[in-house]
């Protein structure tokens, strides 16, 4: 297999959870509701698919378990948002926090684990196989052969949602609502609801992805095994201006700075910096954006942030 | 509306969320352990069962302190400091970097210690926050991807040159006691860190309602637009609160090093930096609140060490509760007007 080869392969496998959940987050974020616990919904997902997985000796199960947590986490933070009047980015880093700490302690009391439940006869997800295409694309064949089936599910995924953003009633309704919402309701456009699904949306893919991380290649889960991509794949919305193709492209680029970081494991850098590469790309690649939308005098307008209770907030 | 209304129904809301969330966790501890009553009273009560326990139980309270103030001078000014986690790792080292190779009168180390975590927190807040001013980039995930880099940072310089030869583990050698921060309650790990916290909650306030950058500061962060009518540059009060913010969490793991552990200990934190957070909105960013939040939570984690020990119920309990709090913290309780869904909609963010 050749170097380039087995790098590509990485970066295809680093950059799918990243994608998958970010295509769906940026639809959240079309319709203005920045979902920042995509992290925590990965993680719970994550957790949800290998344990139903193993209890029901059916990765694909365990897929549809992730998914469904993810709807559900979805359905409960726009619950908390729209009835009890929280606030939306606050709500986010505690159901974060919160899945942080119940998959902690689900896998002392279920799996008297501390860190890591990596179960030996646990099912994961078919491989694809290419076999003959090995023979006249040996790029192709070492990129995608032995990949999990996920990979093509996730690219089905991203049409899938470019069509619905692009060609849809529904696509076009979450883009009014993020772009003007008292036209929209003045048209009668019911925004909680519009509101809700694009975050269902975006929970159900970041389910995909959080059962990629789970039930793709081992069946393993550990503690914050995200890693932060949750956030990275916010990151690739914002710099994909939550626009589904840029929001994928953004996407391939972390993934490609995740191969690299992985790639260079066991080199002469200290091990430290290699680890530090995703986080100091995505930094990098906002200030580019950032530096790119000011040059072009049309500068970024970031989510206002009103002290979330201030006193006299109502 | 009165002020004493305001506040009351601030403290009311922060309490509806406080027994939501523990009557949620107790729940928890029901279906998941088999001596629920032991992990209750050892969660509720353990930090209050001896002057060990009361006095690590004032430890944690005192970086709870900083670490939410930190968060609450960045809400204040509108500012999302959701990085304090990687400002308190390179406030720590910094600090023990320090005390072990700066030699001379106590107080003046000890004062350049707490002084330089604060200026390498600062530090490590500012590119994220020069990006947010003239870029416009959000800072929640820039500070966020910034707090994943520091504790990498700190491990590859322990290990590059600070690092205690004779321990397995990745920790700087002891610090002198002489650079310590004078201990309270010994042999409990409270320290005169304490009373600089309290300072700095004094001042703090004092800053906040006595001063006039503390009325701009208020200004920015409620009305941004408003504040360039008035004539003032909302730009560089936005920056003072990030590297105010930044600095308060570099302060904050300093504590940690020298009040504390009296060594950088990787991984010393059991996410001090996020819990600042929950802090400061239980607190509802109020001098007073805040420090009340710090001493409920510290009483809260140094009871669910105890908890762990004492029966079957993980320490996760207390990151559960934490996420719980944050949910509920935000919310105006007006359960039952279920009229308001659909202007709640048109109102949110």
């Amino acid at each position: 297999m050749s170097a380039l080869g087995s790098f590509l392969a990485g970066a295809v496998a680093a950059t799918a959870p990243i994608l998958v959940t970010a295509i769906g987050g940026a639809f959240a974020e079309r319709a203005r509701y920045t979902n920042i616990a995509m992290d925590g919904m990965m993680l719970a997902a994550a957790f949800a698919a290998l344990s139903v997985a193993v209890v029901t000796g059916s990765a694909w199960i365990g897929l549809g378990a992730a998914i469904a947590v993810g709807v559900l986490a979805a359905l409960m933070m726009s619950w908390i948002v729209q009835v009890l009047r929280c606030d939306l980015i606050i709500v986010g880093i505690g159901f974060n926090m919160l899945v942080s700490g119940a998959t902690l302690l689900l896998l002392n009391v279920l799996y008297a684990e501390p860190g890591t439940y990596s179960p030996f006869d646990a099912p994961t997800l078919p491989r694809i196989r290419l076999g003959a295409i090995d023979n006249h694309f040996p790029l192709i064949g070492e990129i995608f052969d032995r990949q999990s089936i996920l990979i093509p599910i996730i690219l089905a995924v991203f049409v899938a949602v470019w069509i619905i953003e692009k060609r849809s009633v529904f696509g076009a309704h979450v883009i009014a609502v993020g772009s003007n919402e008292n036209a929209a309701a003045a048209v009668g456009l019911s925004i909680t609801r519009i509101r809700t699904m694009a975050l269902v949306a975006s929970g159900a893919t970041a389910g995909i992805g959080g059962a990629f991380l789970a039930i793709s290649a081992l069946g393993v889960f550990s503690v914050d095994m995200t890693g932060g991509i949750g956030f990275i794949a916010l990151a690739a919305i914002f710099f994909g201006g939550a626009s589904t193709t840029k929001t994928a492209l953004a996407s391939v680029i972390f993934g490609l700075a995740y191969a690299a970081s992985t790639h260079f494991q066991g080199s002469i850098i200290p091990v430290q910096f290699v680890l530090m590469t995703p986080y100091l790309a995505t930094i990098a690649a906002l200030l580019l954006m950032g530096l790119y939308s000011r040059a072009r005098g049309r500068p970024l307008i970031s989510p206002d942030i009103a002290s979330p209770v201030a006193p006299n907030d109502d | 509306m009165s002020s004493f209304r305001q506040s009351f129904r601030a403290v009311a809301h922060s309490l509806i969320a406080i027994c939501l969330s523990l009557a949620a966790s107790f729940l928890l501890v029901l279906i998941v352990s088999e001596q629920p009553l032991d992990a209750m009273a050892a969660l509720i009560g353990g930090s209050f069962k001896s002057l060990y326990a009361f006095g690590s139980m004032l430890s944690v309270a005192t970086v709870l302190t900083l670490s939410g103030l930190a968060a609450a001078v960045g809400f204040r000014a509108g500012a999302f400091n959701a990085g304090g986690e990687g400002q308190l790792y390179v406030g720590a080292l910094a600090a023990a970097i320090v005390a072990l190779s700066v030699e001379g009168p106590s107080f003046l180390v000890i004062a350049l210690a707490l002084a330089t975590a604060a200026l390498a927190g600062a530090a490590w807040i500012i590119v994220p926050a020069l990006m947010r001013i003239y870029l416009g980039v959000t800072e929640i995930v820039t500070t966020l991807m910034a707090s994943y880099v520091a504790p990498l940072l700190t491990l590859y310089l322990l290990l590059a040159g600070f690092r205690n030869p004779n321990t397995g583990s990745p920790e700087t050698p002891a610090i002198d006691p002489r650079y310590w921060l004078p201990q309270i309650l010994s042999p409990s790990n409270a320290s005169w860190g304490l009373f600089v916290a309290i300072t700095v909650v004094a001042a703090y306030w004092v800053v906040l309602s006595r001063t006039r950058s503390g009325v701009r500061m208020k200004i920015v962060g409620l009305q941004p637009a408003f504040a360039e009518t008035v004539g003032f540059s909302k730009d560089r009060i936005l920056l003072w609160a990030f590297l105010a913010s930044g600095a308060l969490a570099g302060l904050a793991g300093a504590v940690v090093t020298l009040g504390a552990e009296h060594r950088f200990i990787q991984n010393f934190s059991p996410g001090y930096g996020f819990l600042g957070i929950t802090v400061a909105l239980i607190g509802r960013l109020s001098p007073v609140g805040l420090f009340a939040a710090s001493l409920f939570y510290g009483a809260l984690l140094t009871g669910a060490t105890q908890m762990q020990t004492a029966s079957d119920v993980p320490f996760a309990l207390v990151f559960i509760v934490q996420g719980l709090l944050l949910l509920l913290v935000t919310a105006r309780f007006r359960i039952f007007r279920w009229s308001r869904l659909v202007s709640a909609g048109a109102k949110s963010p």
